[in-house]
């Protein structure tokens, strides 16, 4: 759960959204996951941490339906750190740190600190999800790089 | 419905953002990042975050002095505007002499977010990362 503190009703919502998309994650969740991103087949530009990307709803829930398969119900861990949350009309943007702590049974663990930036779109009273882009966070770059 | 207008503007503060990473161009981010130290998160190409304008031209800086340079082609660009909203992502090839620091050569996925502020557009996020085709299921 989050602790950043939203100033309006719609940055709780987002946050609300963020912190059930961390979840999903947990879970590999693959109907939150369908019922939150854009549904058009491009509407979606999803940069992942694998360093591949995945384009449209049908892409990355494939991806998550092998995960989930994979993982066989071993425990997973997500944990969001520090998300900043922005909403401008019908846009809102959240950028975070996200850990990983992932069991995907015989193809391996995966232990990783990240950073995650999600776009979200409000069409018709509905946030969505419209990009996604999570790498991997290494503290020490030049110039003090946090 | 965004206007032709806004889509040009941020196609064209876009391409020149890509311009000024090649030649360390600071002006550009002085002109064109939104001020102060608080709440610009720069999530770079090397794995590291920098906060606020001032950090990240401090890098820009210090990669200036050694002489750097880089040739960054980009493809798969896709603009979006939002009312005062709009965001880029796109590919790129980033190929870079940093002198004594050593050379970079990495395909890289890059996402840009501009905010209208007082009429002008900002960008308020960047993120960078590598790219690599391949991953599971299909990842391209």
């Amino acid at each position: 759960m989050s602790t950043m503190q939203a100033a309006t009703a719609d940055e709780a919502r987002v946050l609300e959204l963020h912190d059930g998309f961390v979840a999903a994650n947990q879970a590999i969740d693959v109907e939150w996951l369908r019922a939150h991103v854009a549904p058009d087949a491009d509407a979606l530009v999803w940069f992942n941490l694998n360093k591949s990307d995945y384009i449209g709803a049908d892409h990355i829930c494939r991806l998550w339906e092998f995960l989930r398969e994979v993982a066989g119900g071993a425990e997973q861990h997500v944990e969001s750190i520090e998300p900043h949350v922005h909403v401008v009309g019908d846009v809102a943007w959240v950028d975070s740190h996200i850990t990983i702590r992932a069991d995907f049974g015989p193809m391996g663990r995966i232990e990783q600190a990240s950073r995650a930036t999600e776009i979200w779109r409000r069409t018709a009273g509905d946030w969505r999800m419209v990009h996604f882009h999570c790498s991997e966070h290494e503290i020490g770059g030049w110039e003090g790089g946090l | 419905m965004p206007t032709k207008t806004d889509e040009d503007a941020i196609l064209d503060l876009h391409h020149g953002f890509v311009d000024a990473n090649k030649t360390g161009d600071t002006s550009y981010l002085r002109a064109h990042m939104a001020p102060g130290p608080e709440g610009f998160r720069w999530y770079n190409l090397n794995k590291s975050v920098y906060v606020g304008m001032d950090h990240i031209i401090r890098l820009w800086d210090f990669l200036v002095a050694l002489g750097g340079n880089a040739t960054i082609p980009i493809k798969e660009e896709q603009v979006h505007v939002n009312g005062d909203m709009a965001f880029v992502s796109y590919i790129m090839q980033f190929d870079a002499d940093f002198g004594a620091m050593g050379k970079v050569s990495q395909s890289a996925r890059s996402t840009e977010i501009w905010e209208r502020q007082d009429a002008a557009w900002k960008m308020v996020h960047f993120h960078c990362s590598e790219h690599e085709p391949g991953g599971w299921e299909g990842g391209v």
